[in-house]
């Protein structure tokens, strides 16, 4: 752990190892001591950490592993030398795994001073007179620390490895049946265990618990095996479970299809001798009075939608044409007097009004003549371009209504190969002679229906013609206006007369003010409202104002 | 405290760290273990729910 790291004092490897000087060594320890101690926390974790190839965990005891190491190193200094030297040491000791624990989700409730303490209690290290007798710890008294091996010749007892319940088997899913087996393995690897330490009485008890761990790993082993082949043995069983349900539902599924067919057949059957028998009647129940009333009506509401919109189309070559018209063609038609006012008709007369009213508010703003052409030209060309969006979006509506005659057609098409395959059928099956009336005139009903779908469907396909020829007119009008307005192609001009627009908007207001300082003494204020009252014969109207700010200025309400 | 209890304490010491060091890691693996089988568990019993519903057309 980092944090012992900073209170050690020793020096470490770039890995975290401890490296030692000797004159750290406390005397009295063999030279290699602090490597054989290594050597077995190395080993020990090695072998406990062998199947486990997770690196998160891994990491976790190898920082531990250092901690202890450094730990060690640290005890073993010179420096270290009475009650409170070895007891800050375990005080550290026990923080670290004190804190460990509660990383692992798992807190301790172990205080760490308390277990320092108790510690150095065990040892008969006192504070009071720094003694310390000779360690109690003796490997009979103690199980888990047993008899060494050998002292490697260093004259220190090398820290054997614990036995502990750890390494039992794992205890197995807790249903019955795996109680059952762990509870036989168990006892089955205990008796192992103990025929093993009867056959080798020589050993010792380290390398006993170092066996019997081995068998023990052995035998853990042995139950995973079977555990994962009994699972295997479940999951195949249930797959074998689950192809037979599938055999058993396909079965009920044949059968089930059997029993419709023939409950088919049998209906057919009875519709068959209903009809030879007069009773009800196929082809009334089949393409009864209404929906034969519901198709008249849709054929009748396609062809009036038909007619509505041929009455909607509108021809560009006259108004549209005239409603494109430079303002220098206005003003050519009122110079030129090419007719009597009374040839012109009412709307060309208003337009023509409303050019000249416009032109004299130009004119008294002194605007020229070219700048009132081009801003005329701008207002028109934004009129057809809502003219070709109207048409545009009338030739949508018409695309719908020509994908739902065709859907008609469709329908009508399917019913009219019904009532074909209808007739067939009763031709196939000719009446008893006392039927043959009623048969001719069933026979008669359903080819008399028949013409009718006939008659219907060229309705709508008429209809269908007259709503496609109505989307080409819709086109070819998008196509004039377009070129009339010279979207296409003039482009320049909207340019020259956009810039002829700003050059007329600063003359304008050059003329506007020189017209509010000719009449600033009559006017109170500024603006769309204060004006809307002026004299008309020498001040601007509102609705010229309206104009100007709105058109001119770009602006609207009731800002100056 | 002469050296030679100074030594014999500093065993003891290190051999109460390395046994409990010992006991701390063997937790750790047994926790891990346990954690890694409860894991296959849940897993294993997703499975066979799995399959059960394929079966049964859910």
């Amino acid at each position: 752990m980092p944090e012992e790291s900073e209170k050690n004092n020793h020096p470490t490897s770039e890995t975290g190892e401890p490296t030692e000087s000797p004159e750290q060594r406390t005397e009295g320890f063999g030279e290699n001591f602090i490597a054989k101690i290594n050597e077995r926390i190395d080993a020990f974790v090695a072998e406990i950490t062998k199947d486990i190839e997770d690196s998160a965990f891994i990491a976790k005891t190898d920082d531990a592993k250092k901690m202890l190491k450094m730990m060690v190193a640290r005890i073993l200094s010179p420096d270290i030398r009475d009650y409170s030297d070895l007891k800050e040491i375990l005080l550290d000791f026990a923080q670290a795994h004190k804190r460990r624990r509660e990383e692992a989700g798992q807190p301790s409730d172990i205080d760490p001073g308390e277990w320092a303490e108790s510690i150095l209690a065990e040892l008969n290290i006192e504070n009071s007179d720094h003694t310390i007798p000779e360690p109690p710890v003796t490997p009979d008294s103690t199980p888990q620390v047993p008899e060494p091996v050998s002292d490697n010749g260093d004259g220190i007892e090398p820290t054997p490895e614990p036995a502990t319940n750890s390494t039992a088997p794992e205890e197995p899913p807790s249903n019955e049946e795996d109680d059952e087996t762990n509870a036989e393995l168990t006892s089955e690897s205990m008796a192992m265990i103990e025929e093993y330490i009867k056959e080798h009485p020589q050993f010792t008890w380290a390398q006993r618990i170092i066996a019997v761990q081995q068998r023990t790993q052995d035998i853990i082993a042995t139950i995973a095996v079977k555990f994962a082949n009994r699972s295997i043995n479940k999951l195949i069983n249930t797959r074998l479970q689950g192809s037979e349900d599938i055999g058993v539902v396909k079965k009920d599924i044949g059968s089930d299809n059997r029993a419709i067919s023939s409950r088919q057949r049998e209906i057919s059957d009875q519709n068959r001798e209903r009809f030879i028998n007069g009773r009800g009647g196929l082809i009334d129940r089949l393409y009864g009075s209404r929906r034969r009333e519901r198709q008249l009506n849709q054929a009748e509401a396609a062809v009036k939608k038909h007619q509505e919109a041929q009455s909607r189309i509108k021809t560009p070559t006259d108004e549209d044409i005239m409603q494109a018209r430079t303002v220098q063609e206005a003003v050519a038609l009122r110079s030129s007097e090419t007719g009597p006012a009374e040839e012109l008709t009412g709307k060309e007369i208003r337009r023509q009004e409303k050019f000249e009213e416009q032109l004299a508010l130009y004119e008294s703003i002194n605007i020229s003549q070219e700048q009132a052409e081009a801003i005329y030209w701008h207002e028109q060309q934004d009129r057809i371009e809502q003219q070709i969006d109207f048409l545009k979006e009338e030739m949508e509506v018409a695309g719908e209504e020509l994908a739902q005659s065709k859907r008609e057609v469709k329908e009508i098409e399917q019913s009219r190969q019904r009532l074909k395959s209808t007739i067939k059928i009763l031709e196939k099956h000719p009446p008893e002679d006392n039927r043959a009336a009623e048969y001719n005139e069933l026979v008669s009903s359903a080819e008399e229906r028949l013409q009718i779908l006939d008659q219907t469907m060229e309705v709508v396909a008429a209809n269908i013609a007259g709503q496609t020829a109505l989307i080409e007119q819709y086109r070819i009008s998008i196509d004039q206006i377009s070129f009339i307005a010279g979207l296409s192609n003039r482009e320049p001009d909207v340019k020259k007369s956009r810039k002829i627009i700003a050059e007329a908007r600063k003359n304008a207001m050059d003329g506007l003010e020189d017209y509010f300082k000719r009449f600033s003494a009559d006017i109170p204020e500024v603006g769309v409202g204060g004006m809307g009252g002026a004299d008309r014969t020498n001040r601007p109207s509102s609705v010229f104002l309206n104009f100007f700010l709105s058109t001119i200025m770009g602006v609207k309400g009731k800002e100056k | 405290m002469n050296e030679q209890e100074l030594i014999a304490a500093k065993k003891e010491i290190i051999r109460h760290m390395v046994q409990d060091f010992q006991s701390e890691i063997e937790t750790m693996v047994k926790d891990y273990h346990a954690k890694q089988e409860s894991v296959l568990e849940a897993q294993s019993a997703s499975d066979i729910e799995n399959i059960r519903q394929t079966i049964s057309g859910q």
